[in-house]
């Protein structure tokens, strides 16, 4: 190449469009292979049940929504799983791998994001999608690394433009929205909980199960695994959050609150403010860091709304219930309370004592 | 014509920090100079009157309305601009707070501001320096309005003086709702006799003859001296003269500061290290405030429930908050810092020191959990015993009685079995006094003893109210330190610039 | 690195890692009537995941004693954070600037970060914060594991050191593990930010300014062009905007009576149900 007159590794290359050798088949630009959508079924503990995480239909729904392609689904686990395939057919998953290993019916993140790598590069999809729990957030940006591709996390929405995915999440603090692509193909992204909405399962729908052996290469020493099925709220699956600020100045509003939970069959949710103080456990949190959520009502009481807070409340109506006029929180709240939240929820509850 | 708002007994506006209770009729909020001027019209020729209000973070009363009608100033809270004039100025409407201010200087979101004098907000903006309003008073939530009002002080004012240094100008609406512009440096006193034409408008009256004492911080009484600037007479008056519509604030050039609180066994080995670095040149603190054992032992049992809250080592006693400027001398400044903490049992292991702003925050909040602590307790004690409100000293001696005066303090809180707490601005030797009342028992005894202190104080040559003013609770203060003669001045200056007697009733002098 | 577990090689001091990010303060951001974001003057912080990253190395330190290096990828502003970390406990500091890292996403970063690692230091743990409050996506920690070959925890709220092993406690919401890990790992620390507080001392502070602040530029580290900042990266933002928010209704309402707007929002609640 006569205009070549610098190295490729120094960037002072004079073509600025010019890729190093080898990189388009690292990347697998133009292969007309990579194509349908790969979801990870991820499960839940519950009690003795197993079943799907609650946000596995949510993604499901989408990656169909997105691309008529062929949807794939890898289930990790024993013949407990065997009555999940139905449910992920009806949501129209084309075809569930069955990752099959005693030592993988337990959750570890570096084999199954191994396992799901593996699979990635023996089925080819454009996309890979994972739902944006603990465990999705952990196995994502593994399997992303395994596969040298990019990771979106946290979506707030999925677009798509034929095989290429238009992700889209807020940024810098929640300040700003941006729309991210990937370079190359597998695309993936994790969606958070509740973003997206539960599609209607066909329960006629058929797919195929194939069952996958896999040895991964190594695996975690676990100790002990807890769980605590009764003290977990989740809140992402409320229709009425009563959420609580940095305003609620006394910790024995936690009680009024849960009382009047109770009364309205909501749950009660916080801004992070709560959780640093200790008051709330992480998962309570609503927020860029905690949780996005999208009930039909959202109460914040005492919330002054700071962007990160703001990003993640996705409601159908809000209410702001507060004594500060100026709190940012009014930006989004369609009703603005002016008053003392503290002594309006107290009076909530004396109305259903009588 | 502005109408004002009805107001429920219960309503915040007729308290403010001292948590005294006041009654009036109706609110205004007036959103600029115009509507101020008609609301003044109308009280005067309605012979009513009115109280000035702004962020009600007074601690005597000043802004609790005796009866008649409030003025809200919480509408004019606008940084209006910036000026350059030898050095930056910016003009405020008076309910913008200092904190709202410091917000701006420090991140420079000009937007919306205008240019007071040409060029200045380009300026100010491309100026790689950084500015700050150097009194800083620890209520970052007061009004500009009510500093100027009170000639409110700060820790920092041990270097830079109170806010009466750094008014370049007010504009003033009087008792008739006429308004003048007072520039510093432009009307003069003859002796202290006044003859001058503002804005078309004459005025001439004569200031009190009596010494005010600038020797020490003091807030007591108007401010008065032989050929005085008359933008001094308004700067402290509490309300009694006019009503602040515009303030301009000088600032001064920001250095990065680094923080520090040393932690000492006990009471006496702090003030001994406080009165020892004061006057080192190569240390210079900004400030010196200092934390008693009783209030290191209040912020403990108050806060042990709020993570955020800085947690004292557990074998602190006493504490010494101050900040040092980041220079290239710094490490000759803390070179003689720790030699001297070390003679009195403090080392540089027993304190926490930072330059970052998050903790420097955290340090400052630290020192207002002090104050803090002691309003909501008072405030909780409300609800059983409504005439109860905070009980705390604001007295200020000359240095070298500073040690006879703490003294004293301890002296007779003890023998009156009284709890307290001291802490504050000693290097100004103007530490606070907080009685922590148990009942309206402590509280008879409070009054009865804060009137000792005060005499004692005088004695001494310093002054029963340094930096909170007289408002309604502190009257007895201000005849502890002017006599009959001197009072009926004051008052004679008072009828002559509010004659119905309309602004502030009850505030000083009433 | 052969694996084996923390701390039980004799002579051997621990040696920690922590990634620093430096972040600004998002809290001080504003956007102006225009919609234009103002992110110029707003002052950069370490971030206080970073930070809780640091104290649980300087817990483990206190335990059995070990090294701490702190590092971080930023513009040279990024001085002032390691400095920071200085005074909370770290023994030294490196920087890692240039301006072709700019642009950097994740991978990039972890590109960086592993690369730098793999040449000059020797480590038993890395530990990373987990969560960065300008929002970003706590992939790092996981992809710079991958890049070294070392074992990963994430979520990790506490720990025990149980004969010469280090077992970390991870919180998966509705699941806690315990979990022995084994060196080299890489552990992503998350925890309440303010229940673990504590100032530096004017002796750490005058201590840090003793130690070094090393620097290292994409020579120094043999990358090429290509492998790092936008160029480097598998995504890239197409587009964005400020965030606007969408509201059905404006409405405002007195609450200075409790008992009526009780009464409102019951029934606006009753109504949802």
């Amino acid at each position: 190449m006569s205009d070549c007159n610098g190295s490729c590794s120094s960037g002072n290359c004079s073509d600025p469009n010019r890729l190093p050798p080898g990189i388009l088949s690292q990347y697998d630009i133009n292969q007309d292979t990579a194509s349908g959508t790969l979801i990870w079924a991820e499960t839940v503990l519950d009690g003795e049940n197993l079943r799907l995480h609650r946000s596995v239909p949510e993604i499901t729904g989408k990656a169909r929504e997105l691309d008529d392609d062929r949807l794939f689904a890898v289930i990790f686990g024993n013949n407990d799983v065997r009555p999940l395939y139905d449910e992920l057919f009806s949501y129209g998953v084309d075809s569930l791998y069955h990752i099959r290993n005693r030592d993988l019916e337990v959750y570890h993140p570096e084999a199954y994001a191994e396992a799901i790598a593996d699979l990635a590069d023996r089925i080819r999809p454009a996309t890979i999608l994972m739902c944006g729990t603990p465990k999705g957030r952990e196995v994502a940006p593994l399997t992303a690394a395994m596969l040298h591709t990019g990771l979106t996390a946290d979506c707030t929405a999925l677009e798509s433009e034929g095989r290429l995915l238009m992700m889209t999440r807020p940024a810098f603090g929640g300040n700003i929205i941006a729309t991210i692509s990937c370079n190359g193909f597998p695309q993936m992204a994790t969606v958070r909980p509740g973003t997206f909405g539960t599609p209607k399962p066909h329960v006629e729908r058929k797919g195929t199960a194939i069952n996958r052996p896999f040895t991964p290469s190594k695996l975690k020493h676990i100790i002990d695994v807890e769980y605590e099925n009764e003290k977990f709220v989740d809140i992402g699956d409320a229709d009425i959050l009563i959420s609580l600020g940095n305003g609620i100045k006394d910790i024995s509003t936690i009680k009024e609150a849960e009382e009047l939970a109770l009364h309205l069959g909501a749950k009660v949710s916080c801004s992070r403010a709560l959780v640093e103080k200790g008051w709330f456990p992480h998962s309570r949190q609503v927020g860029q860091s905690g949780r996005n959520v999208s009930p039909k009502l959202y109460l914040a009481f005492g919330i002054s709304g700071s962007v990160q807070h703001r990003t993640g409340v996705h409601a159908d109506k809000v209410v702001a219930i507060n004594n500060d006029p100026d709190a940012p929180i009014h930006e989004i709240a369609d009703i603005s309370i002016i008053g003392d939240a503290s002594a309006i929820m107290k009076k909530m509850n004396s109305h259903f004592h009588d | 014509m502005i109408q004002p708002l009805p107001i429920r007994p219960d309503s915040n506006y007729l308290i403010d920090e001292s948590k005294m209770r006041g009654t009036a009729e109706e609110i205004y909020f007036p959103k600029n100079k115009q509507e101020i001027r008609e609301i003044v019209r109308s009280t005067d020729s309605e012979n009513s009157h009115l109280t000035i209000s702004a962020m009600r973070t007074g601690v005597c009363g000043g802004a609790v309305p005796a009866g008649g009608k409030i003025l809200s100033l919480e509408r004019m809270n606008h940084i209006i601009g910036i000026g350059y004039d030898d050095g930056y100025f910016v003009r405020v409407e008076p309910c913008v707070t200092v904190r709202q201010l410091s917000e701006m200087l420090l991140s420079k979101h000009i937007n919306g501001l205008t240019d007071i004098t040409e060029g200045a907000l380009k300026k100010f903006k491309n100026d790689p320096k950084k500015y700050f309003y150097p009194v800083d008073p620890t209520e970052t939530e007061s009004s500009l309005g009510g500093n100027t009002a009170t000639n409110a002080s700060g820790p920092r004012t041990l270097k830079y003086g109170p806010t009466r240094n750094w008014i370049r100008g007010l504009e003033i609406i009087l008792h008739d709702g006429t308004a003048i512009e007072i520039p510093r440096g432009k009307y003069y006193a003859n002796g202290r006799h006044f003859d001058v034409v503002i804005n078309g408008i004459h005025l001439e009256f004569d200031v009190p003859s009596y010494n005010y004492n600038t020797s020490v911080k003091n807030s007591t009484g108007l401010f008065s001296k032989d050929n005085m600037d008359l933008i001094d007479l308004f700067i402290g008056s509490e309300g009694l003269l006019g009503i602040f519509s515009s303030i301009d604030v000088r600032v001064t050039e920001w250095h990065p500061l680094v923080s520090n609180i040393m932690f000492f066994p006990d009471d006496d080995s702090a003030l001994r290290f406080i009165s020892e670095i004061r006057h080192r040149e190569e240390i210079s603190p900004e400030f010196l405030e200092y934390f008693d054992c009783n209030s290191i032992q209040l912020i403990r049992d108050c806060f042990s429930e709020d993570p955020s809250m800085l947690s004292p080592p557990e074998d602190a006693g006493s504490a010494v908050f101050f900040d040092l400027a980041d220079s290239d001398v710094l490490k000759d400044a803390y070179d003689a810092v720790i030699h001297i903490a070390e003679k009195y049992d403090g080392s540089a292991k027993k304190s926490w020191c930072s330059s970052s702003k998050r903790d420097r925050d955290r340090m400052f909040r630290f020192r207002h959990a002090v104050p803090q602590a002691i309003f909501a307790y008072v405030a909780s004690l409300k609800n059983d015993m409504p005439d109860i409100h905070k009980y705390g000293t604001d007295m200020s001696v000359p240095e070298n009685r500073s040690k006879e005066m703490m003294d004293y303090y301890s002296q007779e809180l003890k023998k009156n079995g009284l709890e307290y707490v001291i802490f504050g601005h000693m290097g100004n030797d103007h530490p606070h006094v907080e009685i922590i009342l148990k009942n309206m028992d402590d509280f008879e005894k409070a009054k009865s003893i804060g009137i000792t202190f005060a005499v004692k104080a005088v004695e001494l040559g310093g002054s029963p109210s340094a930096e909170h003013g007289i408002g309604k609770i502190k009257k007895q203060y201000l005849r502890m330190m002017y006599n009959e003669k001197d009072l009926e001045e004051m008052r004679a200056l008072k009828r002559y610039f509010d004659p119905d007697d309309i602004l502030c009733p009850g505030n000083m002098l009433g | 690195m052969t694996s084996y577990a923390l701390g039980t090689c004799w002579g051997d001091p621990v040696k920690m890692l922590v990634m620093i990010k430096q972040v600004p303060d998002v809290s001080l951001v504003e956007i102006d009537e225009n919609g234009i974001l103002q992110r110029e003057g707003v002052p950069a912080i370490v971030d206080p995941s970073s930070l809780i990253a640091l104290k649980m190395a300087v817990k483990i330190r206190k335990m059995i004693g070990g090294k701490i290096t702190a590092v971080t990828m930023g513009p040279s502003q990024a001085r002032e954070a390691l400095m920071t970390c200085l005074e909370h406990g770290a023994d030294e500091a490196f920087i890692l600037n240039d301006k072709s890292f700019a642009g950097s996403d994740t991978w990039a970063t972890a590109k960086v970060l592993s690369t730098f690692v793999r040449n000059e230091l020797e480590y038993d743990v890395i530990f990373c914060g987990m969560q960065a409050i300008d929002g970003d996506t706590a992939q790092v920690p996981a992809e710079l594991s991958v890049m070294l070959g070392a074992e990963l925890a994430s979520y990790v709220n506490d720990f025990r050191i149980d004969g010469g092993r280090l077992v970390v406690s991870q919180n998966y919401d509705r699941e806690t593990r315990w979990i022995d890990i084994r060196s080299p790992a890489v552990i992503s620390v998350s925890g309440n930010v303010l229940l673990d507080q504590g100032l530096p001392s004017i002796h750490d502070y005058l201590e840090a300014r003793k130690k070094t602040i090393q620097t290292r530029n994409r020579v120094d580290l043999g990358l090429g062009a290509f492998s790092v900042g936008i160029n480097g990266s598998h995504t890239k933002v197409v587009k964005s905007r400020t965030a606007i928010p969408n509201k059905t209704e404006n409405k405002i309402i007195d609450g200075s009576d409790p008992d009526t707007a009780a009464k409102y929002l019951i029934s606006l609640a009753e109504g949802i149900r």
